[in-house]
């Protein structure tokens, strides 16, 4: 109580200043390294502005009188950065600790459990310290973007709080779970990216928010769902540091789900001093980056009356097409700009920080809004976070960590609205004669095309403007710790960590055609994790040698709650509340729990800072293991050299720094087997069928005793160097992943019960290299240029796949959400139908099989009905992930002002350009809106056009006596390479000038120790690219990069503008 | 500071004992030793190998015997249309999920008869269990056996059957593959298995109309193995199967009038159940949107009584009246019908499998082909059957032993008859088939009276699985 007191008080002591009695006073203390302990000898020790001066002797040890008791107390040493303590009422603190400077590259690395010397560090780490000169962005993926070799950051789509990919050494494994990084945010590993736990439904109804496609076997259809971004609940100012974990030395330790790798995350602690005051404030632009172009309301009308004619000429069927087919012009409606506008944002964040000897804190709070460039579309998110650690007594401190988040996505039907706004008839006024939304999808004189087409809504100005569409997550990702110093060299920690992620989503459908009186879906997802961990760290030397690392214990446990309700019928569109639906259903209640017990240890071992070895090991017992196979081992093993400690490198001057490592390790993935993995699994339907009266169960799940746990090994030689004086800094590595026992959906023959499973059934490797160079170019007083430079090459292979039926088995793949993976391929191949253009003689497709015969007729009908399988006749056409990828940053500096200019490029990829394929899908059904590339249509022979003709062998339009509803166009498919393109890109990311009153100005002006800069940015300036669709940076399957390189019609990232400032008091 | 330590060590010990925490069963499913280890899950299990074979033949899989021989006619360009016109491939995505459909019944009831013995619940209910499990796998192997098997129905029984799975899929070992056992063997198995579940079983005299008629009962049994006798031409076996069906005349009585075993309803759920049905798949009970996928019976556009059948029909037959041959749909084609087996507007008519009057004239067709002569037993029975398809005062004469010059006459009365009673019941297809004669013109070459084998199961088992000839 008393020391809480104590604690009060020292808080006080901040927030003013006192003044105090003057007399002559000595004070003393001892200088140590930060990081391993050691004492600092020879280290200069003045007190500010006078010219008492002292060193420290061997054990690091001073003392120094000053006539006030009030006084700051500089410190030096080569090779530590300066340090200035403020001495307050006389008093010290016994222990001065002094950081490494990094043009040393002595920094610390954050790794797992721990912190590590990067000179002594034998594996591969990332380390990202956010400290951008303009504002960051609001979600902390976008932040990773480009600046770590190998981690491939892809958005999904540019509506605010939609979900990334993020990908750490290529694809893991071929199943969606576990491919995306484990995130541990200040030893909590938390919620994140994954598909099916953070997709909300939109609407109720069923019905398709938008058309279907005239479209073959493996279509898309406008995907009713949102896929939330769990990382836009962090605040990227909060983050100290992010470090990417990426070989074994560095993943092992988190066993069973680093395989993907791991990226921890710190947040700001308090550092010694008066309290700083951050203020920043930006206020953003943000405009679409480019719009399609598409079909006026006169062109459509023209194209759709005469597609129309000529089906009555071509394909007549009786009373189809309708006699008064003629479609309506004079409306010409540009859907597009109808929903689209600047959306003006702002961020404020503050933040307050400082520590006395004993407690340091950090405090921050912060309001964002996103607003999207389409109308009414935002994203809001409040946060505070509270960092506090102090010490109870010289032995024992405790701390906390918490952040609380609210985030408020409004932005939900961006994606759809924009979707909508491409394919509405644009010949249709946005309200009808009655003022009300227009939201018949056609508008000829009959109103309708086909009269049993299903009624769909779509009015995209209707979509943003009515109903409801939001979630909201609340959360708060939290820890604290108990440190107890057990020897000089021994400390025990004890960490209690929670992540609480509660969301709330809700979607209304208003009382329209499709649905009638209204539609809602509410759902409540409540996730809940603890995470326990008792660690010893130790750090000891004996003369030349030195011994460091962790050992402990970690346990952690889950619960995920989800319920989902959906209302029909409503009484009036004004009432949210489910309960007045006079139809309501329960359509999910579930609860899941899991648990991973864990003892881990990692054991540093140098030999005069010149020899380094590294053994890691994480035994991990999960809940959804089965009892057999519960404990899984994942061991590594490390080792480095620092030549440049070496006699014969020692006098060159020029190389300041340069070691070599190598690692070996195992890792896991847990995602994908789910609970009981090998075990034979009933359940009962969600629709709670019965037979004969009696509630059914049935076999969901098939055993397989043999099941075996995915295992990644991982092999990694890296360099690091240091050269002219560390102005030049060079990292290569190499590394090779092969992941085996890789869980697929294997086939089996059907009479053993089941047809399909998950089986151990292949081998995939990733191989690659990444090298990351940072350059002080021009390093002095008035002006400096620093770059940073990042490549990486990542190859991923599928060595083997013991799929018994090969192309079946793929095209099964294919279908349920991966790929149609080949031997020998990659795990991201477009392995495709080749599409050789347009017979100019008679207007139909060319196709062309795998040994290079030219069809006419598309393979599938070509072979249907026979015994040949049309997926032989595809190919390899690329890969949706990059061959080449990385970042170029520059950073220059004259005087006061600074400009910065990021480069992201990715080389070698494909792009579905799926978009193009909507805008290319004439239908008899829809009549969607269409790019006027479709006018270039083949008409006559000799024509050369890359439009075949409207009716030909390639769509079903042609069969005679066939159905008039749905046409299928199998140039549309999305199995065929017609709108395949090559998705390298250089990209401006951004560009950001700015300026900051200096020292003297603000001294002038009676401002002392502060800092004020004012930035102007603009991201997404420009991009180069063949890519013709509009940003080949997105994905229509979200965080999925097993099903990246798919553009459909997925809302293109914007291009913004920033201003703002910021404030340091 | 001593006292830091201590709360260390109590932290200490129990994150440790957290570890005993491993086991955590998830909310939303059952483990298979979980399923089988009490009464009412593995009851439920039960259920779901009834409510698979229900989902695998009912929709164009029920009505395909009969669009195949002219009872029904169907749009040329009907989806299902292979299943009957010889145009199959053994790629076709049809015949996969029939084949894939059956044998998932078949794992679920495998599952029951191997795992429950070894549970610890009352005896009494396990043996009902595994008994009415092993009617439902019979069930499945007959209709496998009976649409792939090579000679199942003409009488060449050495020829390759199906797979005979008898055991729960533990885990997949390619080692393990089962070639096609013959056709005997799997009439065999069905037998034997009907045998058993038929001495395990009796005929419940508590249970629900739905229960009663919607799952086995000893009856159930016989009734079943009466026809897979009669299909595999042992007609003595035939014989006693069909007595031992005959003889509870309590529970399974014949109605005075077919038209009452059909009554037009436009209730969708809890629908009567007729004392004459034996076995039928009791969709109006069933809590399920799946309907019978018969509505396009009612509807007419997709599937309706053939005209040309009807003509076949004797006047006055109460089968082809007003009371039988209903209205459907009145925004259908006026000039069809619909049946009043399949007239409910919802699909929730129940699927009638096994009737009293199929054994009827599953047992006079056995005794005549025994031994091949006028048997008066087996009039007796065509005329309970044709008696009674006619109004009072409008009833034919009854047949006598005089009314036929051979047994074969007796034999094609017999036949007609069943041509007549059981029409939309999906008979009719393989009756033509057993007794040698083409369904329909495209039929024509035998080799076409049996399925291809999915192909993909040729594949997966390396060619140990083998295919029809003429696929």
């Amino acid at each position: 109580m008393i020391k809480l007191t104590q604690l009060c008080f020292a808080f006080l002591m901040f927030f003013s200043t006192l003044a105090l009695n003057a007399q002559v006073k000595t004070i003393s203390g001892v200088i140590k390294e930060e990081q391993d302990g050691s004492p600092i000898a020879g280290a200069t020790i003045r007190i500010k502005g006078t010219n008492t001066v002292t060193t420290s002797d061997d054990k690091g040890a001073f003392s120094i009188q000053s006539a006030s008791a009030n006084f700051i107390l500089v410190i030096s040493s080569i090779g530590y950065e300066d340090k200035e303590i403020p001495v307050v009422d006389a008093r010290l603190a016994k222990l001065i600790q002094l950081k490494p400077t990094t043009s040393n590259m002595g920094d610390v690395v954050v790794v797992g459990y721990g912190k590590v010397d990067r000179r002594k560090l034998t594996g591969s780490v990332g380390t990202l310290k956010p400290d951008l000169i303009g504002a960051n962005p609001v979600s902390m993926d976008k932040l990773l973007q480009g600046r770590i070799a190998g981690v491939f950051v892809q958005p999904s789509t540019g509506a605010p709080g939609a979900a990334s990919s993020i990908t750490i050494r290529g694809v893991t494994t071929l199943s969606d779970a576990g491919n995306s990084p484990l995130i541990v945010i200040d030893g909590v590993p938390m919620y994140s990216q994954d598909r099916g736990n953070n997709s909300t439904n939109f609407s109720a109804s069923g019905s398709a928010a938008s058309f279907t496609q005239p479209i073959t076997a493996n279509n898309y259809t406008p995907r009713n769902q949102f896929e939330r971004n769990p990382l836009a609940n962090i605040n990227p100012d909060d983050i100290e540091s992010m470090e990417v974990l990426k070989d074994a030395y560095a993943t092992s330790i988190y066993g069973s789900r680093g395989a993907a790798g791991v990226i921890l995350i710190t947040t700001k602690k308090g550092s010694l001093g008066k309290p700083r005051i951050n203020v920043n404030f930006s206020t953003t632009a943000q405009n679409a980056f480019r719009l399609p172009s598409i079909m006026t309301g006169d062109e459509y009308a023209g194209f759709y009356s005469s597609y129309f004619d000529f089906l009555n000429t071509n394909r007549p069927t009786a009373g189809w097409p309708p006699a008064n087919r003629a479609f309506k012009t004079g409306y010409n409606t540009n859907w597009i700009d109808q929903i689209t506008r600047t959306g003006l944002g702002y961020s404020i964040g503050t933040s307050i920080s400082g520590g006395t000897d004993k407690t340091r804190y950090f405090i921050s709070g912060g309001y964002d809004k996103e607003a999207s460039y389409i109308a009414n579309n935002d994203l809001e998110r409040f946060q505070g976070r509270i960092n506090l650690e102090t010490s109870l007594t010289n032995n024992f401190k405790i701390g906390v960590s918490s952040a609380i988040s609210s985030t408020l996505n409004n932005a939900l039907n961006a994606q759809r609205a924009y979707y909508d706004a491409v394919i509405k008839a644009p010949n249709i006024p946005v309200f009808d004669s009655l003022g009300l939304y227009t939201w018949r999808a056609v508008f000829s004189p009959t109103n309708t095309i086909n009269a049993t087409a299903p009624i769909r809504d779509i009015n995209p100005v209707g979509t943003i403007n009515t109903g409801k569409n939001y979630v909201n997550d609340l959360r708060s990702i939290s820890n604290v710790f108990a440190e107890l110093k057990l020897a000089s060299w021994l400390t025990y920690r004890f960490d209690f960590g929670v992540d609480w992620y509660n969301t709330k989503a809700y979607s209304r459908e208003i009382d329209k055609q499709g649905t009638l009186r209204g539609s809602a879906t509410e759902s409540n997802i409540n996730n809940f994790k603890t995470v326990m961990n008792n660690l010893l760290n130790f750090n000891k030397r004996f003369g030349d040698h030195s011994i460091s690392g962790v050992v402990g214990q970690s346990f952690e446990r889950s619960k995920e709650s989800a319920t989902t309700l959906t209302g029909t019928n409503f009484m009036d569109d004004r009432v949210l509340s489910i309960l007045s639906a006079s139809n309501r259903s329960v359509i999910n209640a579930i609860t899941q729990e899991w648990t991973l017990a864990s003892f881990l240890g990692r054991i540093d071992y140098g030999y005069k800072d010149k020899y380094l070895v590294g053994v890691t090991n994480r035994i991990d017992g999960s809940s959804r293991f089965s009892e057999n196979n519960r404990y899984v081992s994942f061991p590594s093993v490390s080792a480095g050299w620092v030549l440049s400690k070496e006699k014969f490198l020692k006098n060159t001057r020029w190389i300041n720094e340069l070691k070599l490592r190598g690692s070996w390790g195992l890792t896991g993935t847990d995602g994908g087997a789910g609970y009981y993995g090998s075990l034979g699994q009933y359940s009962y339907t969600s629709t709670g069928t019965t037979y004969a009266s009696t509630t059914i169960i049935s076999a969901s799940r098939p055993a397989n005793a043999d099941l075996k746990w995915q295992k990644t090994t991982n092999i990694d030689f890296g360099l690091d160097a240091g050269f002219l004086q560390n102005r030049i800094r060079v990292t290569a590595e190499y590394y090779k992943r092969t992941t085996e026992n890789l869980l697929v959906n294997g086939g089996l023959p059907g009479f053993v019960g089941f047809s399909t499973q998950q089986q151990n059934l292949g081998e995939l490797v990733n191989k690659g290299f990444e090298l990351t160079i940072a350059t002080r170019n021009i390093d002095k007083k008035d002006f400096s240029w620093t770059s940073t430079f990042n490549i990486a090459r990542n190859e991923n292979i599928i060595t083997k796949l013991n799929f018994a039926n090969k192309l079946d088995a793929s095209q099964t793949a294919e279908r349920s959400g991966g790929r149609f993976w080949v031997e020998g391929g990659s795990a991201t191949a477009f392995n495709l139908m080749y599409w050789g253009g347009v017979d100019a003689a008679t207007g139909n497709p060319r196709w062309i099989g795998a040994n290079d015969t030219v069809s006419l007729v598309p393979f599938e009908i070509l072979y249907s009905g026979t015994t040949r399988d049309f997926n032989s006749e595809r190919r390899n056409m690329g890969d949706a992930l990059p061959k080449f990828f990385g970042g170029f940053d520059n950073r220059l500096r004259y005087k006061n002002i600074e400009f910065s200019f990021f480069f992201t490029f990715a080389a070698g990829n494909k792009v579905f350009n799926g978009a193009k394929a909507s805008m290319y899908a004439y239908s008899s059904v829809d009549a969607p809106n269409l790019s006027k590339d479709i006018l270039n249509y083949w008409r006559q022979p000799g024509d050369i056009t890359a439009i075949p003709a409207l009716i030909n062998k390639s769509n079903t339009a042609f069969t005679p006596g066939g159905s008039t509803s749905q046409f299928n166009d199998y140039t549309l498919g999305r199995n065929s390479s017609r709108f395949l393109e090559d998705g390298s890109f250089v990209r401006l990311k951004n560009i950001t000038l700015s300026y900051n009153f200096g020292d003297a100005l603000l001294k002038k002006a009676g401002i002392k120790g502060s800092s004020i800069r004012v930035f102007a940015e603009a991201n997404n300036v420009f991009i180069i690219t063949k890519y013709t669709g509009i940003d080949p940076e997105v994905s229509a399957y979200g965080s999925s990069v097993l099903q990246a390189g798919y553009d459909e019609v997925s809302l293109p990232n914007p291009r913004t503008f920033r201003i703002g400032f910021k404030i340091g008091l | 500071m001593k006292s830091y330590t201590k709360l260390f060590y109590i932290i200490l010990v129990f994150t440790v004992s957290c570890t005993k925490q491993l086991d955590l069963p998830p909310e939303n499913i059952l483990t298979e030793s979980q399923v089988v280890g009490s009464a009412n899950t593995a009851e439920a299990l039960l259920v779901s190998s009834y409510f698979k074979t229900y989902t695998s033949i009912r929709n164009y899989y029920y009505m395909s015997a009969d669009a195949a021989t002219g009872i029904s006619a169907t749009q040329p360009t009907n989806g299902f249309i292979s299943l009957w016109n010889g145009t199959l491939t053994p790629t076709s995505g049809t015949i996969q999920t029939l084949w894939n459909n059956h044998y998932n019944a078949i794992n679920e009831a495998n599952v029951i008869i191997n795992l429950i013995p070894s549970s610890t619940f009352d005896q009494a209910i396990k043996t009902r269990l595994i008994a009415e499990a092993k009617f439902v796998r019979a069930l499945n192997y007959f209709i496998l056996v009976r649409d792939f098997g090579e000679g199942a129905l003409s009488g060449n029984l050495s020829g390759a059957g199906v797979p005979l799975q008898l055991v729960n899929y533990a885990n997949y070992d390619a080692s393990k593959n089962l070639p096609r056992s013959s056709s005997l063997q799997v009439y065999t198995q069905i037998l034997k298995d009907l045998d058993e579940a038929a001495a395990d079983l009796t005929d419940l005299t508590t249970a629900t109309p739905q229960v009663f008629r919607g799952r086995a009962q000893k009856t159930t049994c016989f009734a079943l193995a009466s026809r897979v006798a009669l299909y595999m031409r042992d007609y003595s076996k035939a014989i006693s199967y069909s007595a031992q069906a005959l003889l509870n005349t309590t529970q399974y009585v014949l109605a005075s009038s077919p038209a009452l075993v059909f009554p037009v309803t436009t209730a969708t759920s809890n629908l009567a159940l007729s004392t004459e049905l034996i076995f039928a798949f009791p969709v109006s009970y069933n809590s399920d949107i799946n309907d019978n996928n018969l509505t396009g019976y009612f509807a007419k556009t997709a599937i309706w009584p053939n005209p040309t059948f009807l003509a076949t029909y004797a006047p006055n037959d109460i089968r082809n009246s007003a009371s039988m041959m209903v209205v459907g749909s009145t925004t259908g084609p006026s000039n069809l019908f619909c049946p009043s087996k399949f007239a409910n507007s919802t699909g929730r008519d129940h699927l009638p499998i096994i009737r009293l009057s199929e054994i009827y004239l599953n047992r006079a067709e056995a005794l005549v082909r025994s031994t091949n002569t006028i048997n008066t037993e087996a009039i007796g029975l065509l005329n309970s059957i044709r008696q009674r398809s006619f109004p009072t005062g409008l009833k034919p004469a009854p047949f006598s032993a005089a009314s036929f010059a051979t047994a074969t006459d007796l034999i094609n009365a017999i036949m007609r008859e069943r041509k007549w009673e059981l029409a939309f019941e999906g008979h009719d297809m393989f009756d033509m088939i057993r007794t040698g004669v083409a369904p329909n013109a495209a039929l024509s070459n035998p080799t076409k009276w049996v399925y291809p084998i999915p192909r993909r199961e040729i594949d997966l088992t390396n060619g140990l699985i083998t295919q029809n000839p003429g696929y």
